[in-house]
Parts: structure tokens; sequence; C-alpha cells
């Protein structure tokens, strides 16, 4: 039984820094240390930009968490799906709820801000239905805690650096991923964004 | 606490203010006996100025509150037992003794997504970063701040 639902906000900041801080995986199990310690790169498709990643950390002793299939769409999209539990044999809902999210920033000219809006479509059992709201409660909850993570760094960085000033992204020594494709849309000579109809 | 290293011998008649020319220093000092030994101390020094101080065995190691990297808050750092301050925000480590980045791990946890990037990622430019250890005198228990040359 599908459950969909829609979790979105402006962000204050140009996409390209919101892009960029998403593709910042340097941060991942630093400034969301909270959620997981560890981050893993299973698999790299460059190709296709997918990268199955797992993200784990400690609960009594044990070294849980989930994998997770994660895909780059440029200029701003990303999706995550086959979410798996880890280990395998660890009682998890993800034996039985199967979600798929796609996250796209869209630019808001008039203020040179971003629109987030991230699609949870979730496959339940019956007799998860039930729970449905609660589940979307805590993913809600979820997501936009990490966004208050990410918008205290973004605001700042904007503070000390200036508010469109992605230069530490660009530069050389400065990992980030899919940073090829980041380049062509958010580098120099890159074309200015526009917002879908 | 030893002080010799950066600290002035202190007299009734100095121990009112900074042992040198006012300019020289932030102009609001902090007490020694407060700070957590081995942690990551918080203080303001004035003129919206913050600054860390991590305590070591015999000086006080002294920063500007903001990583060199991104701007993070070395305030929300956490001391690691090999005497580096990790940033809270990307993990980049600083030695607590120079100030000198002694390691970014994510060159350990990306490295394979790091390897297959060599047409727009290029490490071998990466600038030094560090960050820049701030001079201190103690004149009782007040720790008084020095500026950065620059800033003086």
């Amino acid at each position: 039984m599908k459950h969909r639902f829609t979790v979105e906000y402006e962000i204050d900041c140009p996409v390209a820094i919101a892009v960029a801080v998403y593709l910042d995986a340097e941060h991942y199990i630093f400034l969301h240390k909270k959620y997981s310690d560890t981050y893993e790169v299973l698999s790299y498709e460059p190709a296709t930009r997918k990268i199955l990643i797992r993200e784990s950390w400690e609960l009594f002793g044990l070294r849980i968490g989930q994998t997770c299939m994660t895909e780059y769409v440029p200029p701003a999209e990303f999706l995550n799906y086959d979410i798996e539990p880890y280990p395998r044999w660890l009682p998890s809902v993800h034996h039985v709820l199967k979600a798929r999210t796609r996250l796209v920033y869209t630019e808001i000219p008039e203020r040179n801000s971003t629109w987030s809006m991230l699609e949870i479509e979730l496959d339940l059992p019956f007799w998860l239905w039930p729970f449905r709201g609660w589940i979307e409660k805590a993913m809600t909850r979820l997501k936009i805690e990490k966004d208050e993570q990410d918008i205290d760094m973004i605001r700042r960085r904007a503070a000390r650096f200036g508010r469109e000033n992605n230069s530490i992204y660009l530069a050389d020594h400065q990992f980030i991923l899919h940073k090829d494709d980041y380049l062509r849309h958010f580098g120099p000579g890159s074309k200015p964004l526009t917002r879908p109809a | 606490m030893r002080n010799a290293e950066r600290s002035g011998d202190v007299s009734p008649e100095t121990a009112g203010g900074p042992p040198g020319p006012p300019d020289a220093f932030y102009p609001r000092a902090f007490d020694l006996s407060g700070l957590r030994r081995g942690a990551v101390n918080v203080r303001e020094v004035g003129e919206g100025v913050q600054v860390v101080v991590v305590p070591g065995s015999d000086r006080l190691h002294v920063f500007r509150d903001i990583c060199p990297h991104m701007g993070g808050p070395l305030g929300e750092a956490a001391v690691c037992k090999d005497a580096t301050l990790e940033c809270p925000w990307h993990g980049y480590r600083f030695s607590l003794e120079t100030g000198a980045l002694v390691e970014n791990p994510n060159e350990r946890i990306m490295a394979e997504l790091r390897r297959r990037a060599p047409a727009c990622f290029r490490p071998e430019n990466t600038p030094r970063y560090a960050l820049a250890p701030l001079a201190y005198q103690v004149v009782g228990d007040r720790v008084y701040v020095q500026r950065r040359r620059s800033e003086a």
C-alpha cells in the first residue's frame, strides 16, 4: 500500500549553495554525527551518478545502520532508494517497508533563494498502514532537523564569506560528490538556472 | 598550571589591566581558574571576537573560534587524544601545539570516490589550512589575549 507525502519549505540561500551542501559529503558524519557516525562507499557508477552507501552507528555495542542507493540528477535533484538494513539479519522496518525519496531544489528568483521539495513514497504492508501518519511525522522531523543543521552552517558561512560565494566548493582541493557535474552547472561560466514552469 | 612561557611577572600595579599597550590586547580578559582542562572553552574577548581556549599541561592553546576551512565553529570542536582539535563541520583536525592541519579524515573515508574524480579534484593543490595560535598574557588570574599583528 503506497503512502506519499511531501516536505517542502524555503531555504534561504542560492541553489548553488544548497546543492553544494548536499554534495559536500565530507560533512555528513561530522555535522550530522548525531544521526550517523560512519559513512562508507560500497560502490560507485560514475556514468549513472549512482553511489551505494552505508551509514551506521553504534547501539548497545552493536554497529547497525542501513545501506542506500543515492543518485544525483543534475542540476538539483537527488534520489534515494533501495534502502536495506545493515546488517541484513537485523530486525528492521526496512525489511517490510520500502522507501523512496526525491529531493528537488528550485530557484526562487526574486529572493535568489531555494525551494526545497522532498517527495517521499512509502510502500507499506497492510499492518503498518495505520502507522503511516506516525512514520510520516518521524521522517519529516528527521528531514527538518538535518536541514536546520545545514542552514546553521550555510548562515555562518554566508556571514563570513558572502551569501553567494561557493568558491570553496569549486576549489581544486575541495572534494564534493559529482564535482564535474556541479562545476558544469554552478561553476564559472555556467548558465543561470531557470525556474521550471 | 604553569604560565611562565607566556606570562609576565604579576605585580599589584599591573593586576588590574592588560600587561602591555591596550591596543595590543583584546579588551576583555577571562579567568584562568574557570577553564576546564583538556576541553574546549569558549570565551568572549570583546569586539565580538570569540576565542577557543584549550588548557594544555603547561600552557593554554588559544585560537579564534573559526575553522580556516569553511568557517566552522571551533567552540563546538572536540579535543582528540592526539592533541588535535576536530572541527565539528567536516572533521578536519588541527594540532593544538602548532595549529597546523594534521588530518582530513575524509581522505580515508572518501578514498574510493576521491580517487575516481581526477578531472575536477586536485588534492595536491590543497592550501595549507592552519589555525593561528593567539598569544596571551596572564595577570593574576586574568588571561589577556593578544591581537594578531595585522589586527593591532
